[in-house]
């Protein structure tokens, strides 16, 4: 148990807190952390609101709705194609006994699912959030509404996503962890300095005492381990994968990817040995220097394994052919 | 809320037998189709390689879990360097985060007690229980016993890490005079040129960086020098290294550091050394045996995929795999891009690719500044399905040993190391 629930540990979900106490449509400033990767749009209008998505590497963004005088606020906020989001809605975020707080369950056509993965810019639409904790479903009372919200999506939108392993959400039932409350003490595990209330402190607790936000990712592996909306250390996620949803035959990338043991990966070289990625887009340089080594050069020791045909498919794909 | 077990949503409902009524009870709609679930067991040069590949090819099409029960891991590749002072385990140690953080991989460090083929389900040490889609087994090695042998007092330094600094802290301590035993297994193991390669190390360093006065002699589990028998049987001569070949280690007495030997099944020998290192034959990683997919020592699989040839929807990649191709890290990185390659085509219904080629390259350093190189291409036979030698190539090809190989080795490893961990 608790005391207070403004004693958070260190400063664990302090922009959570941030939000909590800023004024109902405080400004729409977002604290959305940018990659080098592809983003999207997530918007639509809602009751004044505080908007956070919990994302697949423990990646954290947040925004508030605009005040705009009316009751629909609008709100916008960027989220990097390919990655999985939990998407929770919280109104009258400022005051712990009136706020209600909304995981939201997306339909689209025939299917639903609590997880979304954007692939193109997404508009909501109005969401109807309810602000009268009186008229929430809420067995423990802890202002989280038992069953997600469900909001329709366009029948395209192909942005419901349902990932096998899902780290943000251990037990599926589509309330983020960070708003689990495991002991039912009126404080989420987040802010819970004793989860279970065994009576000793989480850290001491061998399953959280290496999630810092207790997000559900490992501090090891997550991209923002106090959940500020900024990336921990963006040097370490340059450039990531491009999501391919469909699997295309490609014979020169299988064979190309055998070079990258001695030449890096994609052909990008991370030593003083040569880099083979042939940006010109002129693969004709690539199969000549695969031709004049000779076989007392491990070059040429391993060339001659492949066939001129191998050769040919490997630097086309080496050159972006 | 059950931290402890995580079942995928088609499993519980699997489980309670309801199927997709039971999402009908509370929502008018069905949940979203789940993504394919890849579990990677084994977190060295091929369950790594395989995993980041799956990622890099597949996108947000594919999940991959890799358990690991290390969240650090340490090459054995350059390992012997450490024992003669040229790098340091942390030199050699890599962390999961990239994989991790980069590729959208969830790394779980925990230990695998059982696989169900049946509901294709993997359970953890820890409770977790991991549903799949396909599962790569990578668990390397693991050492056949031998009586009396203590690898806290008799190193094996076959996996690096603690081993590899004790094996180091014993050569640090061994005196003018001294005897260094090392015993190699018998084929197939872990890295062919590897016992050879360390024999040399050492000698080099114990006689010409300390200037010792010390014998080093080699038993030899094979009838002869299993690779590059010119380079290192030369280098043995110079060093004055003792080789007797056919010498099967029957017992070990780790406090008095003897090793009881026979040659061709004769009367047993005994050798008494100041420092021994014994590296015992070997047989695929223990996680093989418990999934039930060995065949005798190793887990036969189809080279095309790796899958298993005994059990579907598990693949064998990495030194574990039965295949002829060599025990190693380099070509464990070349298997699993195969190997991935073939898991996505197969979750797309696409048959894997009908001639795949694989490579294996390694540099030997013979001393402090010299190293040689071994590599070779493979490609896959139709008529005898299996992995082979490309032909007509005379591999095999290997190089003399030089200083420029030695600089090489490094720029070798250094993009192996990335292509694998970064």
């Amino acid at each position: 148990m608790k005391t207070r629930i403004h004693s958070l540990k260190g400063s664990v979900l302090v922009p959570v807190m941030a939000a909590l106490l800023s004024a109902c449509g405080g400004g729409g400033d977002s604290t959305t952390s940018s990659t080098s990767t592809t983003s999207y749009t997530l918007s639509g209008t809602v009751p004044g609101t505080v908007i956070e998505l919990f994302c697949t590497g423990g990646l954290y963004y947040r925004t508030n709705s605009t005040d705009n005088g009316t009751s629909e606020h609008p709100f916008s906020i960027q989220v990097p194609s390919g990655l999985d989001c939990h998407v929770v809605m919280t109104t009258n975020e400022d005051d712990t006994a009136t706020r209600v707080i909304s995981p939201i369950r997306f339909i689209e056509g025939t299917t639903s699912g609590d997880v979304l993965n954007l692939k193109g810019d997404l508009a909501l639409g109005f969401v109807a959030l309810e602000m009268d904790p009186s008229k929430i479903i809420d067995s423990n009372g802890d202002g989280v509404i038992d069953e997600p919200f469900e909001v329709t999506l366009p029948d395209d939108a192909e942005a419901v996503a349902d990932p096998s392993y899902d780290a943000l959400d251990s037990d599926g039932d589509g309330i983020p962890n960070v708003y689990e409350d495991d002991d039912n003490d009126g404080y989420f595990n987040s802010e819970d300095d004793d989860d279970d209330n065994d009576g000793y402190p989480d850290d001491q607790d061998e399953d959280h005492a290496n999630d810092q936000d207790e997000d559900g990712v490992e501090d090891d592996y997550d991209r923002d381990v106090d959940n500020d909306g900024y990336e921990d250390d963006t040097t370490t996620t340059p450039d990531t994968t491009t999501p391919v949803t469909e699997y295309t035959v490609q014979k020169g990338r299988l064979l190309a990817s055998q070079c990258a043991q001695c030449h890096g990966t994609d052909g990008y070289s991370t030593t003083s040995w040569d880099s083979i990625r042939e940006e010109s887009g002129d693969s004709s340089e690539i199969i000549e220097e695969m031709n004049e080594y000779s076989t007392a050069h491990i070059m040429g020791a391993q060339a001659i394994g492949y066939t001129d045909e191998e050769r040919q498919a490997l630097a086309e794909w080496l050159s972006g052919n | 809320m059950n931290k402890q077990t995580q079942f995928s949503r088609r499993h519980l409902l699997k489980l309670l037998g309801l199927g997709v009524g039971f999402s009908a009870l509370k929502h008018t709609t069905a949940f979203a189709a789940e993504r394919p679930h890849v579990v990677v067991v084994g977190g060295g040069f091929s369950g790594a390689t395989l995993s980041k590949y799956l990622k890099k090819w597949g996108g947000s099409s594919v999940d991959v879990t890799l358990v690991e029960i290390n969240s650090t891991y340490v090459s054995p590749i350059l390992s012997n360097l450490v024992l003669n002072g040229q790098k340091s385990v942390s030199d050699l140690s890599f962390s999961y985060q990239t994989l991790g953080q980069k590729y959208n991989i969830n790394i779980v460090h925990d230990r695998v007690t059982a696989v169900d083929k049946t509901t294709q389900t993997v359970s953890l040490a820890g409770g977790q229980s991991l549903v799949y889609d396909r599962l790569v087994l990578a668990p390397g090695i693991d050492f056949i016993e031998i009586a009396g042998l203590d690898y806290d007092k008799v190193p094996h330094a076959w996996k690096a890490g603690a081993q590899t600094d004790l094996l180091k802290s014993q050569i640090e301590a061994i005196g003018d005079g001294g005897h260094f035993v090392m015993t190699i297994p018998k084929a197939p193991y872990r890295c062919p040129p590897g016992p050879y390669e360390r024999a040399c190390v050492v000698a080099d360093y114990l006689l010409n960086a300390k200037g010792l006065n010390v014998q080093v002699t080699v038993l030899d589990q094979n009838s002869a020098i299993t690779v590059e028998a010119d380079t290192f049987g030369q280098k043995f001569s110079e060093y004055g290294i003792s080789y007797i070949p056919n010498a099967e280690v029957v017992a070990v007495d780790s406090d008095q550091k003897i090793v009881s030997y026979q040659i061709d099944g004769a009367t047993t020998q005994n050798l008494q050394a100041d420092v021994l290192n014994v590296i015992p034959n070997q047989r695929a990683g223990e996680l093989v045996f418990l999934a039930g997919v060995n065949q005798g020592n190793w887990a036969p699989v189809n080279p095309l995929s790796y899958e298993s040839t005994v059990a579907s929807n598990i693949h064998i990649i990495g030194d574990a795999q039965g295949t002829a191709m060599p025990k190693a890290g380099h070509i464990g990185n070349s298997e699993a891009k195969v190997c991935a390659d073939a898991i996505l085509r197969s979750l797309n219904g696409i048959a894997p690719d009908p001639a795949p080629k694989t490579n294996s390259a390694c540099y030997s350093p013979v001393s402090r500044t010299e190293a040689s190189w071994l590599t070779a291409v493979y490609e896959y036979r139709s008529d005898k399905g299996q992995m082979l030698l490309v032909s007509g190539a005379n591999y095999p090809k290997s190089s003399a040993p030089s200083t420029r190989n030695y600089q090489d080795m490094f720029n070798w490893s250094g993009n192996l190391f990335s292509d694998t961990f970064a």
